[in-house]
């Protein structure tokens, strides 16, 4: 007779009432046979002892099997090795949610996507193949992950903070407003190799952002920072920012550097550059043929079509539109031009 | 007829379009607005590099400043490019003045290249050209005098 630990593991096909799978600990198959009696619950029989249970908690099960005499060593280490990661415990050592939780906050995705039913179906047909992970909800990545992320991310600044040598921070704040029409204030702190951490993000809509209030704020957010270890103060050139900049300076250390931000200073160049006559009218006609050529419908049909090309697709994209308009412009000028002309007869000798 | 009217409309419409795209100058602005317009965003993308440095920035706005000082001045397009910079790149106006000129005279990469240019922008301040003074050696600031 075969023990338990040569049994092989054996497919798991969906539907089978007799085999049914172990959804949060595969390697407990080898222990336990399951058998579907409803929904959402089995019944389980020891294959080490004469116990049938119908608990459907893998913990329990677990600790069954790793103590039921009739079960193997090999298999209780494989047990306790492997199968064990997918426990809560296991995914909160290795920071699945974690991970997650970044993923998200990185590339600023809305929380609401770990709700949406064909994320989660995505999720557990990849959970088919390898793992049985499934990821945390919108209200813990929002209330408990993202702001561990944020703590752990204070601490590792303030860590830097005590570690890097004097002036060596440059303070940069601005004012935005997003797509909801919130008024945001940012201030960042930025080191000498570029690195750059976020020191607060405020909602400024119902306090308004006067130079006091400007000023507030970044006196609540350079707390934590030394003043010998700030080196420069960086803002836009709004009237509210200089004014709110050149008080923290001189009220906290007067031998902060103080300037304008350079990009914001050639954006001003180039603002008024379009306030040459010439350049607006040039720029309002071009503005028509681009609108022109997008609100075509022939060529946003040629532009679809090729953009739907699978080999070559970013190059073909270029060519082939570029190619369509001359073309069509080609052929549209000429008819243009020849409008006036008569028109070729058509019947022949 | 709707339709007709329409139609009508669209072949108008059509004829504008093409008349606009078939006019010669047009293009001509276009090209000579871009010209200068690339160059300042190009120094915008320096400014905007991670490993950008102020030295960098200053240096391209001053390279295109020496182009459009050069350049010939009867073209209003130019000369309003040139007033634009003024406008905004002169000690009088720009409290940081100091503070971009230093880096920039500090990296022995630039050679000082522009520093006549950056002579000619001291000279708007009020009370003398006193950053080049504080910044150089005596001996080269009294050369560039001489030149001026």
């Amino acid at each position: 007779m075969a023990s338990i630990s040569e049994i092989p593991y054996s497919p798991i096909r969906r539907g089978n009432e007799e085999n049914c799978r172990f959804i949060k600990c595969p390697s407990l198959h080898s222990v336990f046979h399951r058998k579907r009696i409803g929904k959402k619950t089995y019944e389980d029989s020891c294959k080490g002892c004469p116990l049938i249970t119908r608990a459907n908690d893998n913990s329990r099960l677990i600790e069954h099997a790793l103590l039921c005499s009739g079960i193997e060593g090999v298999v209780k280490d494989r047990i306790r090795s492997s199968d064990n990661h997918h426990d809560k415990q296991y995914r909160e050592d290795h920071g699945a949610d974690k991970l997650m939780a970044e993923f998200f906050a990185r590339n600023q995705i809305p929380f609401r996507v770990t709700n949406c039913p064909i994320f989660r179906k995505f999720l557990s047909v990849v959970s088919c193949l390898n793992s049985e992970y499934m990821p945390p909800g919108r209200e813990t990545l929002s209330r408990n992950l993202i702001p561990e992320l944020a703590a752990k991310a204070r601490e590792s600044f303030q860590k830097l903070v005590n570690e890097t040598e004097d002036f060596s921070f440059s303070i940069e704040l601005d004012h935005w407003e997003d797509l909801n029409g919130n008024s945001l204030l940012g201030i960042i702190a930025t080191t000498n190799s570029g690195q750059q951490h976020l020191l607060r993000l405020e909602n400024c809509s119902m306090t308004g952002h006067s130079h006091l209030k400007i000023f507030e704020s970044i006196k609540e957010a350079i707390k934590d920072i030394p003043a010998f270890e700030i080196n420069s103060f960086v803002t836009d050139n709004a009237s509210n920012c200089l004014k709110a900049r050149k008080k923290i300076v001189a009220e906290i250390d007067s031998r902060w550097i103080q300037h304008r931000c350079m990009a914001h200073l050639l954006n001003l160049i180039i603002k008024r550059l379009f306030t040459y006559e010439d350049l607006k009218e040039c720029l309002t006609r071009v503005r028509k043929l681009t609108g022109f050529i997008r609100g075509n419908q022939s060529t946003s049909h040629c532009r679809q079509n090729t953009q739907s090309t699978e080999t070559h697709r970013r190059s073909l994209v270029f060519l082939h539109v570029s190619v369509v308009y001359a073309l069509s412009f080609k052929r549209g000028v000429a008819k243009h031009n020849n409008r006036d002309a008569p028109r070729r007869s058509q019947t022949r000798g | 007829m709707p339709r007709e009217g329409l139609r009508r409309e669209a072949k108008d419409n059509l004829d504008n379009t093409l008349t606009l795209f078939a006019d010669d100058d047009l293009w001509i602005k276009v090209y000579k607005s871009l010209e200068i317009l690339i160059r300042l965003t190009k120094c915008i993308a320096l400014a905007e590099r991670a490993d950008g440095t102020m030295g960098d920035t200053f240096a391209s706005i001053l390279r295109l400043y020496e182009d459009l000082h050069s350049n010939d001045w009867s073209d209003p397009f130019k000369a309003h490019a040139l007033s634009c910079i003024l406008h905004y790149v002169n000690p009088m106006d720009l409290e940081e003045f100091d503070l971009m000129l230093a880096p920039y005279v500090l990296d022995k990469r630039f050679g000082m290249r522009y520093l006549t240019i950056c002579w000619h922008l001291a000279r708007f301040q009020k009370n003398g050209p006193h950053i080049l003074n504080v910044w150089l050696p005596q001996r080269i600031t009294q050369s560039l005098s001489k030149k001026v």
